[in-house]
């Protein structure tokens, strides 16, 4: 019996590797009903660049092997999509600049690597903004992302392409990477999970990096235990990055049923109140109280050093950026102006060619903020109230055992609402920046809806954790997901 | 220094490539010569999304240079950016220890040339080296060749204690001879691997205040850096005559053609790095234990070896450096005056044939030019021992021993298989060598009435003649007795 | 401090080599004013007892040993540059 498309294009992570290992269906079906899908519906959300060279042999060669009862790997024929700033060996990375329009580079990240190993299917690179700087996906060189439950709205950004196309069931599962939002702000846009694991939990070898000290890799799936099962598979240490940890890697073994009795999720006051819309204010609060109801201690904490976060976030995610994005120089890879007769041309016409605007701009900012006048005032100053930041979460969570609150403090936007006002954009991160600074594991999943010129617009409810203990994280996800039921929702292409 | 007016203060940046296998940051091998950008990789290539991972021997030998400098060694340290735009350092950043260097406030006594004075060690940090420029045609432009990219450095710098081009040279000598010592690094200056800045002011005579202080780059020999120093002594203190001094900072590279310093660009020395911590890179944290360890493992350097030579073992200073100055060398040699219990003789025979054998043969001189290592020579030393032994008994002369060193250079016989088929063992037999005597009595008579007359000299001549006939096999020592006892 | 005004803007976008038409200048130098400016809500903060953030880990010492792993292959090592000559990368004359 054939399988109905739609089932293989609503089943998530697990239940698609499981009907794999049991032979309910072939990697070539779970491919050609996701290839199907965006065939039909990603002309008009924009969320994949372009689908993996080879990706056909790759879906036969998983059915081989299952075929001739050779083991498979626990992402059997998953398909998952790929930012575009996570190098794949051979194939297309941009990180969604025309700079890197043709870059192939000659090596995989380490999670691609885990990815293949564990046989998933890599399926398409997904669009981002420029070099992840932006929370919109507007940024991108090669056109926007739409968001599908309103195609007229932001799916949110970095990470868009890599939201919508999960949200739109194009792929089971995608990666992301987050350095100040940009997996679970877009999760929230779009009504799905994202989760931004701890510091140093997944490798950053071969991600493209835009600030070092803060990003990591993460999914975006439709459900907790989708996310658990990707995280399984890209976590724990990797020799060639040395800012991989090197505790143990997340194991799916950690996931028992978490008992909401005398769970202490905390409520940070900086988190509610002004500057947070107010449909979104009473669903976490909403959610929050069913999660009370179920048994867990709702307490409220502090985090003083909240109004801070987006200054300090900012100057250091652009002065690593300065650093970090000096190398697009034209002369090894990437874009090279053909006008140039001098190499100090060379440098200029290329970065000026290859970089949009809001690159630009964080380029500057970052250059200045480093500059040997400004170090001390910007550089140096944001470092300082980075530690009391992290000593806020620290505090924080001697009273609490997981922090609660929206992930985003606004609905997913019209596209083009915020294009000419980059610091209203920047102060959009106000709830997901702290994370990164502090290097703190974080979720987005799905609570609910406002509606909004009759639309249904998903909101995110953000649950943060002690470094380390994405497994907590995960296990109220699911809790939440029995309670809720959101996740469950999918928008009408 | 020429000029008696101005005292010269000299301060030297060495940066040395340090003898690892593969590169600073990233597994890549580095060889001299390799073909252009074969030793590349993601990492040194600053391809996007690539890491650097911190390579535990470069720390090893640059602890080795730490405490051989007697430096004080930071207990964590960090890594720092440092940026600018260059087409040979293709990430625009140089990994480099701004803040934290591993090694800081060490000295030099020097042993040899100006022995006595003290140069002090500014501070010693671990960074990476950049690519080549290769300068091609016009039409071609300029060249990249990445491999050098990211071959761990150790940048050495002194305070400004050194007073004339030759205390510099004579610094650099024995820095060169201990970072070859400990096998830190073979300080090859054609090859690159001893690359040296020179920083050079004036100032009145006896004044404390440093004058404005000019740094030469481009110098890439010993004799280049004399040159460029005594040149710069000339154009600074004409200046000061002038009274106009130097008007500001500047790099200046020295053409060697010209025999000229001349100003970089200005912009070079007005660059903003802006320097930060890498957050690609952890903490470091030098263990006190790793430090005894290193410590206790460090060989004995050359200055206190040129020392016990000439204390302990009575050797003449000329001696003693000749054999200092190659550790294998002086390793042979140490072996040697163990076997045969003379100091002297074994200096001789080290610095008449293992030095000029290891010359001969540069890539053993290169790979075991530290103290670790005894040359790794053929004949080994107790070889020589058995041909020392075997001249002290008479049954090779001396030249013989020295023919045979070299035949069991290739060869694996033993000393006496070999001078018996080489027919080198000395004729020994009385009455062979009596018979010897009476030809050449025979054939000289008035060389032996001469003798029988007193005149010694006579006696070299015939024995001189017996030698020749037997082909220099004879005992010439046995000869010289049996002819006196003739004359009796 | 320096002032963001045009002056400040080229020397920055200098240094980050950069080309920016006359208009760019214009809106940038009003956009990081004002950004900038937010930045140094930064300075209300206390943070005289305070050590910078510099590592978020606490592993120390991740080291690799001196084992060589294998070069990328010529092709794959210039395979995406734009310029090249033979087995080198090619820019114009630097002197």
């Amino acid at each position: 019996m054939n399988p109905s498309p739609f089932d293989l294009i609503d089943a998530g992570v697990v239940d698609l590797s499981l009907g794999l290992h049991r032979g309910t269906w072939t990697a070539v079906q779970i491919l050609e009903a996701h290839l199907e899908q965006i065939r039909k519906h990603d002309a008009k959300y924009g969320a994949f660049l372009s689908i993996v060279d080879g990706v056909h042999d790759r879906a036969r060669e998983i059915d081989r092997k299952r075929q001739d009862g050779r083991p498979l790997g626990p992402l059997a024929g998953v398909p998952i999509a790929i930012k575009d700033n996570i190098c794949i060996k051979g194939q297309p990375t941009s990180c969604g600049s025309a700079f890197l329009q043709n870059f192939r580079p000659p090596y995989s990240a380490e999670v691609i690597e885990r990815l293949e190993a564990a046989d998933a299917l890599l399926i398409g690179r997904t669009n981002m903004d420029e070099f992840g700087m932006g929370s919109s996906t507007e940024n991108s060189s090669f056109g926007i992302t739409r968001n599908p439950w309103s195609p007229s709205r932001t799916p949110g950004g970095s990470s868009g392409g890599s939201a919508a196309a999960v949200a739109a069931r194009m792929c089971a599962a995608a990666l992301g990477s987050d350095t100040g939002g940009s997996i679970r702000q877009p999760a929230a846009f779009c009504g799905i999970t994202g989760l931004k694991p701890s510091y140093g939990r997944v490798s950053r070898r071969g991600l493209i990096a835009y600030a070092s000290s803060l990003e990591q890799i993460g999914p975006l799936t439709r459900s907790a235990a989708d996310a658990a099962a990707i995280l399984a598979v890209i976590s724990g240490h990797d020799q060639g990055d040395s800012s991989s940890s090197t505790r143990p890697a997340f194991g799916l073994d950690e996931l028992s049923p978490l008992d909401l009795k005398g769970l202490r999720l905390g409520l940070p006051r900086e988190f509610f109140g002004e500057g947070i819309n107010p449909a979104i204010e009473a669903q976490i609060m909403s959610a929050c109280q069913r999660l009370r109801d179920a048994g867990a201690e709702l307490v409220d904490v502090n985090l003083p050093h909240t109004p801070y976060a987006i200054p300090a976030y900012y100057v250091i995610a652009t002065s690593e950026a300065s650093s970090n994005l000096a190398r697009y120089d034209g002369i090894g890879y990437g874009r090279r102006a053909e006008a140039a007769q001098t190499l100090d041309e060379v440098y200029a016409q290329s970065r000026s060619l290859g970089f949009g605007p809001e690159v630009k701009r964080r380029l500057m900012l970052g250059t200045f903020c480093l500059s040997s006048d400004s170090y001390a005032d910007y550089y140096d100053k944001a470092l300082r109230v980075r530690t009391l930041l992290r000593n806020d979460f620290a505090t924080a969570f001697d009273e609490c055992d997981l922090i609660l609150g929206p992930t985003a403090p606004i609905l997913p936007f019209k596209l083009g609402s915020l294009r000419n006002d980059p610091l209203a954009m920047y102060l959009s991160d106000v709830l997901t920046v702290s994370l990164n600074l502090a290097g703190l594991p974080g979720a987005s999943v799905p609570a609910g809806f406002a509606v909004e010129n009759e639309q249904r617009l998903p909101i995110g409810l953000q649950i943060i954790a002690k470094p380390f203990e994405e497994a907590l994280i995960l296990r109220l996800a699911t809790a939440w997901e029995m309670i809720g039921g959101f996740h469950r929702e999918s928008p009408r292409l | 220094m020429i000029d008696k007016r101005y005292d010269t203060v000299i301060g030297l940046e060495a940066h040395v490539q340090l003898k690892t296998r593969t590169k600073m940051f990233c597994g890549c091998a580095y060889h001299f010569g390799a073909p252009p950008n074969s030793q590349t990789c993601p990492s040194c290539l600053g391809l996007p999304g690539a890491l650097p991972v911190a390579n535990r021997e470069a720390f090893r030998l640059g602890l080795r240079v730490g405490l051989a400098l007697q430096c004080r060694i930071a207990e964590t340290l960090r890594f720092d950016r440092k940026q600018y735009f260059y087409p040979d350092l293709p990430k625009a950043y140089q990994i480099t220890q701004f803040e934290t260097p591993s090694h800081f406030d060490g000295h030099l006594d020097l042993s040899f040339g100006q022995a006595g004075e003290t140069v002090h060690i500014l501070r010693a940090h671990l960074e990476e080296d950049s690519g080549k420029s290769l300068h091609g045609n016009k039409d071609e432009g300029t060249l990249i060749d990445l491999n050098r990219c990211g071959v761990p450095l150790l940048e050495i710098v002194t305070t400004p204690s050194i007073h004339s081009a030759d205390m510099a040279l004579d610094y650099l000598r024995e820095l060169r001879l201990i970072l070859r010592y400990i096998g830190a690094s073979d300080c090859d200056m054609e090859k690159g691997s001893l690359r040296c800045d020179v920083n050079i002011s004036l100032k009145p005579k006896g004044s404390t205040t440093l004058g404005r202080k000019i740094e030469l780059k481009n110098l890439n020999s010993n004799r280049m850096i004399k040159r460029a120093i005594e040149y710069e002594q000339k154009r600074q203190a004409a200046l000061y005559d002038t009274s106009k001094g130097i008007g500001a900072e500047e790099s200046r590279t020295w053409d060697d053609e010209a025999g000229e310093s001349r100003s970089m660009r200005r912009k070079e020395s007005s660059a903003d790095y802006r320097y930060f911590p890498d957050p690609d890179l952890p903490r470091f944290r030098i263990a006190k234990a790793w430090i005894e360890e290193t410590k206790a493992q460090l060989p004995e350097l050359p200055g206190p070896r040129f020392k016990r030579y000439q204390s302990q073992l009575g050797l003449s200073a000329k001696d003693a450096q000749q054999l200092v100055q190659n550790a294998s060398a002086a390793n042979y040699f140490e072996e040697l005056t163990n076997l045969i219990s003379s100091a002297k003789k074994a200096a001789n025979w080290v610095i008449a044939k293992v030095l000029p054998a290891l010359k001969a043969a540069p890539h053993l001189n290169a790979a075991a030019n530290s103290a670790e290592a005894i040359a790794p020579i053929r004949p080994t030393p107790t070889i020589v021992a058995e041909l020392i032994n075997m001249t002290t008994e008479g049954l090779i002369s001396q030249d013989a021993a020295h023919t045979l060193f070299d035949e069991l250079r290739s060869s694996t016989a033993s000393p006496q298989d070999l001078a018996k088929t080489l027919d080198l063992l000395q004729l020994n037999d009385p009455d062979q060598l009596r018979e010897l005597l009476r030809q050449s009595i025979d054939a000289n008579p008035d060389t032996w009435e001469a003798l029988k007359s007193g005149t010694q000299p006579a006696q070299h001549a015939l024995v001189g003649w017996a030698m020749r006939q037997s082909q220099g096999r004879a005992n010439a020592a046995k000869l010289s007795e049996l002819l006196r006892d003739m004359t009796i | 401090m320096s002032k963001i005004d045009r002056a400040e803007i080229k020397r920055v976008a200098a240094l980050a080599k950069i080309e920016l038409t006359d208009e760019e200048i214009g809106v940038f130098s009003e956009q990081m004013a004002k950004i900038l400016g937010h930045f140094l809500k930064l300075a209300e903060v206390d943070t005289n007892s305070v050590d910078p953030l510099v590592y978020l880990s606490s592993d120390e010492n991740l080291f690799r040993e001196d084992d060589p792993v294998p070069c990328l292959s010529l092709d794959d090592a210039l395979g995406n540059a734009a310029l090249r000559s033979g087995p080198y990368f090619r820019v114009p004359k630097t002197r």
